[in-house]
């Protein structure tokens, strides 16, 4: 996220690192046992949606950074690019489950639900950048 | 909303980047308020009156 190097943007950066660092380490632990081992039933749940955990984390740390932000004017910067991140992916889903359902393009994977919302995010950061110019 | 931010702070001899600093809040923030692109929360224009010594509607005039 775009933002001064304030107290509330140490702190998003310290979290952010954490997170990051646990997603890899669960991702990791996660793919090798559901190849190297027969679960079933709960143990395969957990397991399988494990890596899912760290980037609720990771969106987490984004809320608190959206509280935490002492300038009112960039918060409400930074929320109004969340939103239209989010009608921007939305509509990318949306648009893509009927290209799917049709058959037109193979199976969505919904994996890529956050990182499609990270990039409309940038996206959206970029051209209010250069709008405020 | 218009203000009179730019002339209150030229009174001063105060660049952007002086008011923000008073005000606790970043230089874009206090360009988007002179120019009219971002209206300040209560708390902010609080703030900005108390550190011009004026009334808020001294400062900040609604147009409609």
């Amino acid at each position: 996220m775009n933002c001064a190097w304030n107290p509330a943007a140490r702190r998003y950066t310290l979290r952010m690192a954490i997170a990051m660092a646990a997603y890899v380490g669960v991702l990791v632990a996660s793919l090798t046992l559901l190849r190297t081992r027969d679960l079933q039933g709960p143990l395969l749940w957990l397991t399988a949606v494990a890596p899912a955990i760290p980037i609720m984390g990771v969106i987490a740390a984004m809320g608190a950074y959206v509280t935490e932000m002492a300038d009112e004017y960039q918060r409400v910067k930074l929320v109004r690019a969340m939103i239209i991140a989010t009608g921007l992916s939305l509509s990318i889903f949306t648009a893509l489950g009927f290209l799917e359902n049709a058959g037109a393009i193979g199976k969505l994977e919904g994996i890529w639900a956050f990182p499609v919302w990270c990039a409309c995010l940038g996206l959206a950061q970029a051209v209010g950048a250069v709008r405020d110019r | 909303m218009k203000n009179r931010l730019k002339v209150l702070r030229a009174e001063r001899d105060w660049s952007q980047a002086d008011l923000a600093a008073r005000l606790e809040v970043s230089r874009q923030t206090v360009n988007a308020l002179e120019t009219g692109k971002y209206d300040p929360s209560l708390p902010l224009a609080f703030k900005i009156a108390r550190l011009f010594e004026q009334p808020i509607e001294a400062i900040f005039q609604d147009e409609a």
